[in-house]
């Protein structure tokens, strides 16, 4: 019987291609779609899940109370585990991550710089689930000088041979390789390229052994705590709760600052973005949205085959009449249409499959999506066979209404006129076109109302001049020491417009600090504020403008400490009525001048409140030895447009000349600016690739069911053309109905998509509005794409000598 | 008796006209007879065919099969019947398009769940029977009219049914392949098998035992013939 079947299928298939090859396509287009989300989504929702014992660790983050304002970070102190576990010993074990700041490593020849290296606690590898390559794990961060690299690491300077042993040197230490593992899985909410043993803090004088009560208000590192097997997350609450009373509380007072700890399960981490200084976060928006935009594909899909299939009954119901004569029942009926649905389903799994790898191999999909190789299902035939099963349900679903339709007709159908069977399928038709159209109208408006706001984000003035303008770090005393030689050679450059220093460029965190500063009534008041050390050129080689006052550039005689300059955001926050001349206590400084708001960050934040402040002279000769190699600053070159490149190679031969020891590197503001809005950009592409896929889908559809329409309507068009109708009357009077359809799911389609997208542009906190004509030009669009389709469909009809279309009956 | 029928009326209805296609008709069948159906067009052979094939319902009377009351049953009721006794030879012959000679006439088997060897010799040696042996690897587009009927003979036997019904079995053949077919059913008949035929060709009717003649849904008369081949 399931012979009979397959074979039955095939002859279809091969009978009726043109119907054959809508239905594949559209289900392989669907189905690759489907895949890549189904993927995504499976790598998002499982972020963390690879370590063995993630349900029994946590993150432990803080929230610090100052004067009624709250701040949530990620980070912690570096005191906070062995301070906790002196306190709770049962608790288990603590182990912390450390950012040391992109460095220099160097083997031989090859001197590379990294930013995901990391110095991490003894046991990371015992708690942290990782696969060794070579070397031992459990013991790999033992010596306070060791280093575990990963593979990608490990291959940039030995290729496949095994480093344990070798030397790495940094700008401060050697380190030895101890072990390599495998790289981390793409959904690890903290990656690194490398481990340090965290003991190398010793060097500094940062032990475990000597933390104090003092350093827990002060944040910088990851803390985990890996729970003892008989605890649960609600008693390690407990704990903190009664550490904070027991340790801290008292401190806390004095200087007007409350904490509070949030306990993470690790799995839970990624999506978790109401912190500061944390890794990228995941939005689960994004993983709704994409999960809906699979749905919406398959679904469009799936209405196409229903729509076709139950479009093509006139066609078999002959076929079913005769096989009901002869003694096929109902159910075997239905399981000989579902088993070709399902067949189809089947077969555009393997077409999808094939695309995907296409996609992956031929188009920045992976980067868009943020992740590697999706389809790499090696060993994981749990997955497999979830995708399969997946598809059999396509097919199902796709095939139900057919099948249930189709085998419902009676066996006379063979021998009289279809009539009956025609008029029944129409009206889900109607509504299986209705839903295609909504979904057109929903993903295209809402893919160009993401266009509009990423160009808003992108042209909106920021407040500075961000053209031309390079970023470039200098790194170590010896070359900081020398910052005023380098100014000077590269001002002498007529093609280098500006030099200043910053403390902050776009894109990097900023230092926040809780301050006592005056306010309105002239009383002291603590705050925490943003604030970024700048050179006295700053606000001019940024070219933002000054409202009030002056900026720091020139030290007037009656200056008292140091000059600041502050936001208008700061003097709108503090109330200030005349902000010169303001205090902030701390810094022994005076505000001289506002500056207009602007944008370092990305417009996903408000402006916050800061205040510049001049970088103290460039003194390091109290510097200790050990620290003096990782000093760094950021300095900010402004060049002339014209023949960029030969300005940065003189840049770079200056720079080099200075500091031979780091290769040069510089980054463009522009480029740091977009970095900011990767998320987002990648998402519209994304959204971009699956309307046009949603469109071509449903244009697929509504071609063959145009085609069935037409040849049903074969002799009343030839009928009409006899008595005098014309071809564009013959064409409109085909698309007509179809085109109220257009008219209802546009509306319809316009205020979902206003709703969601009311909710996408909410993340950002400058945002453009949305305007109607926006829906009117995608029902537009999409209403003059179903046009050309039925048009181009049954002009061939419409056109041809009446007498044939009278001879078809 | 294989058929009796009593009071057979169907009315087809539409929003405003009511048409009575049979008109309180009485029938009955014995086993071995062949009986043929006359009348111009629209008389009603065609629908009562359908009722006594079990394809079609009437709307009022009572219809005996192999002594069961079938009238009032249900599709699938009708449809467990129909497999295990009736055949079916149509005037366009309603072959399967897509399944070949062998398939074709292979599918009642199927349908009746007969196992694979069972069918592969049934099959076989119908298709020998009706002379298609070596056309049954073609797809019915593949073949002439009278071969098209020989096949839906093939297939309408193949199950080995009570009753073959045949609406027209010639009416698309010329007159050549027509008596071709005409003597298939005739040899079927004389070897046990009940036929009832529909047709127009008082050629035709004259390969029956009895002919009934229909108008305007009422039987207007009924002849016993005297067989042309003994």
């Amino acid at each position: 019987m399931l012979k009979h079947y397959l074979k039955v299928t095939l002859r279809h298939f091969y009978r009726e291609k043109t119907y054959a090859l809508i239905n594949v396509l559209g289900l392989s287009l669907a189905i690759a779609c489907a895949l890549i989300l189904f993927l995504y989504i499976r790598s998002e929702l499982t972020y963390d899940q690879h370590n063995v014992n993630h349900e029994r660790i946590y993150r432990i983050a803080n929230v610090y109370t100052t004067n009624g304002k709250s701040d949530r970070f990620a980070a912690s102190s570096h005191a906070l585990g062995p301070l906790f576990l002196k306190e709770f010993p049962q608790v288990g074990e603590f182990v912390r991550f450390r950012d040391p700041g992109r460095g220099l490593y160097r083997y031989e020849d090859t001197a590379i710089f990294w930013t995901d290296v990391r110095l991490a606690d003894e046991n990371a590898f015992r708690v942290f689930t990782h696969k060794a390559i070579y070397g031992d794990l459990e013991n790999a961060l033992a010596d306070p000088f060791a280093i575990a690299l990963s593979e990608s690491f490990s291959r940039a300077y030995f290729g496949d041979r095994n480093p344990v042993g070798e030397k790495l040197k940094t700008d401060v230490f050697d380190f030895r390789v101890t072990a390599v593992f495998e790289d981390q899985p793409d959904n690890s909410h903290l990656k690194y390229d490398a481990l340090i043993s965290m003991n190398v803090l010793e060097n500094y004088g940062l032990s475990d052994q000597n933390a104090s009560p003092q350093q827990l208000f002060s944040i910088g590192e990851y803390t985990y705590i890996f729970l003892s097997p008989d605890l649960d997350q609600h008693a390690l609450e407990t704990m903190f709760a009664s550490f904070y009373d027991k340790v801290m509380s008292e401190l806390g007072k004095r200087i007007q600052l409350s904490a509070e700890f949030i306990t993470q399960p690790l799995a839970e981490v990624h999506f978790d973005s109401s912190l500061g200084y944390d890794e990228l976060t995941g939005n689960v928006f994004y993983v709704y949205g994409f999960f809906a935009v699979a749905v919406f594909v398959v679904l469009v899909a799936c209405i196409n085959y229903t729509n076709l299939a139950t479009a093509r009954a006139t066609k078999r119901a002959k076929e079913i009449g005769m096989r009901k004569i002869i003694g096929a029942e109902r159910w075997q009926l239905i399981v000989q249409f579902m088993g070709e649905s399902v067949g189809y389903a089947l077969v555009a799994l393997l077409l999808g499959g094939f695309l995907v790898v296409l996609a992956e191999a031929f188009t920045p999909l992976s980067s868009w999506l943020g992740k590697g190789a999706l389809l790499d299902l090696s060993g994981e035939p749990l997955v497999i066979m979830w995708i399969v099963m997946g598809t059999i349900l396509i097919g199902v679903l796709a095939g139900i209404y057919p099948a249930l339709y189709l085998s419902s007709v009676a066996p006379l159908s063979a021998l009289t006129a279809t009539k009956r069977i025609r008029s029944s399928g129409l009206h889900l038709r109607e509504i299986l076109i209705f839903l295609q159209f909504l979904v057109s109208v929903g993903v295209l408006a809402s893919t160009v109302l993401m266009q509009i706001q990423m160009r808003y984000v992108a042209s909106k003035p920021l407040g500075y001049d961000e053209e031309n303008k390079l970023s470039i770090t200098l790194r170590g005393v010896e070359t900081l020491e020398r910052i005023l030689v380098i100014r000077n050679e590269l001002l002498k450059n007529a093609s280098v417009l500006g030099f200043t220093e910053s403390s902050y460029v776009p894109g990097q965190g900023v230092a926040i600090q809780l301050l006592q500063v005056e306010n309105n009534q002239g009383q002291m008041e603590r705050t925490t504020l943003n604030h970024i050390a700048v050179g006295k050129e700053f606000i001019d080689v940024m070219d933002i403008e000054v409202i009030e006052g002056r900026d720091f550039s020139k030290r007037l005689l009656t200056d008292v400490g140091t000059s600041v300059v502050v936001n208008e955001t700061m003097v709108k926050n503090m109330g200030w009525e005349n902000p010169i001349g303001k205090r902030i206590q701390e810094f022994n400084a005076r505000v001289v001048g506002v500056v207009e708001d602007f944008h370092f960050a990305s417009l996903h934040e408000p402006v916050v409140p800061m205040f510049l402040r001049p970088f103290p002279p460039a003194d390091f000769s109290n510097v200790p030895p050990l620290q003096r190699p990782l000093q760094a600053r950021t300095i900010i070159v402004s060049v002339a447009g014209e023949d960029v490149f030969r300005t940065i190679n003189y840049i770079d031969s200056v720079i080099s000349e200075i500091d031979p020891e780091h290769p040069f590197e510089f980054r463009f503001f522009d480029d740091l600016l977009n970095e900011m809005y990767e998320n987002e950009t990648n998402l519209m592409h994304l959204t971009s690739v699956f309307a046009g896929i949603c469109m071509f889908i449903s244009c697929l559809g509504l071609f063959g069911v145009a085609a069935f329409t037409t040849e049903l309507r074969t002799k009343e068009i030839g009928i009409r053309k006899v008595i005098g109708a014309t071809t564009l009357q013959i064409i409109t009077m085909l698309a007509r109905n179809l085109m109220y359809l257009v008219v209802v799911a546009s509306v319809l389609a316009s205020l979902l998509s206003y709703y969601v997208m009311n909710i996408w542009l909410d993340v950002f906190a400058y945002r453009v509005d949305i305007e109607v004509w926006v829906f009117i030009a995608a029902s537009l669009v999409v209403a003059a794409i179903a046009f050309t389709t039925i048009a181009a469909q049954s002009s061939k009809t419409a056109l041809s000598n009446p007498v044939n279309a009278l001879r078809y009956e | 008796m294989i058929i009796s029928a009593s009071n057979i009326t169907k009315i087809f209805r539409t929003e405003k006209v009511e048409t009575t296609a049979l008109d309180e008709v009485d029938l009955e069948v014995d086993e071995g007879e062949f009986v043929s159906l006359m009348g111009p067009s629209g008389c009603g052979k065609s629908t009562l065919l359908h009722i006594l094939g079990l394809i079609d319902s009437p709307s009022d009377g009572q219809y005996q099969f192999l002594g069961e009351e079938v009238g009032k049953y249900p599709e699938h009721s009708r449809g467990r019947i129909r497999k295990a006794n009736i055949g079916f030879v149509f005037q366009s012959f309603n072959l399967i398009d897509e399944l070949t000679v062998y398939e074709n006439v292979e599918l009642p088997l199927i349908y009746n769940k007969t196992s694979v060897r069972e069918r592969a010799k049934r099959t076989q040696s119908v298709l020998e029977k009706m002379d298609m042996s070596h056309r049954m690897d073609h797809f019915p587009l593949q073949l002439s009219g009278g071969q098209q009927q020989r096949t839906a003979v093939a297939r309408a036997i193949v199950n080995s049914p009570k009753l073959i019904l045949a609406d027209e079995p010639t009416g698309n053949l010329d007159s050549e392949h027509g008596d071709e077919v005409m003597g298939m059913l005739r040899q079927l008949n004389g070897e046990g098998s009940t036929i009832v035929m529909v047709t127009h060709s008082e050629h035709d009717a004259n390969f029956a035992d009895r002919v009934i003649h229909l108008f305007d849904g009422k039987i207007q008369s009924e002849e016993n013939r005297k067989r042309e081949y003994a």
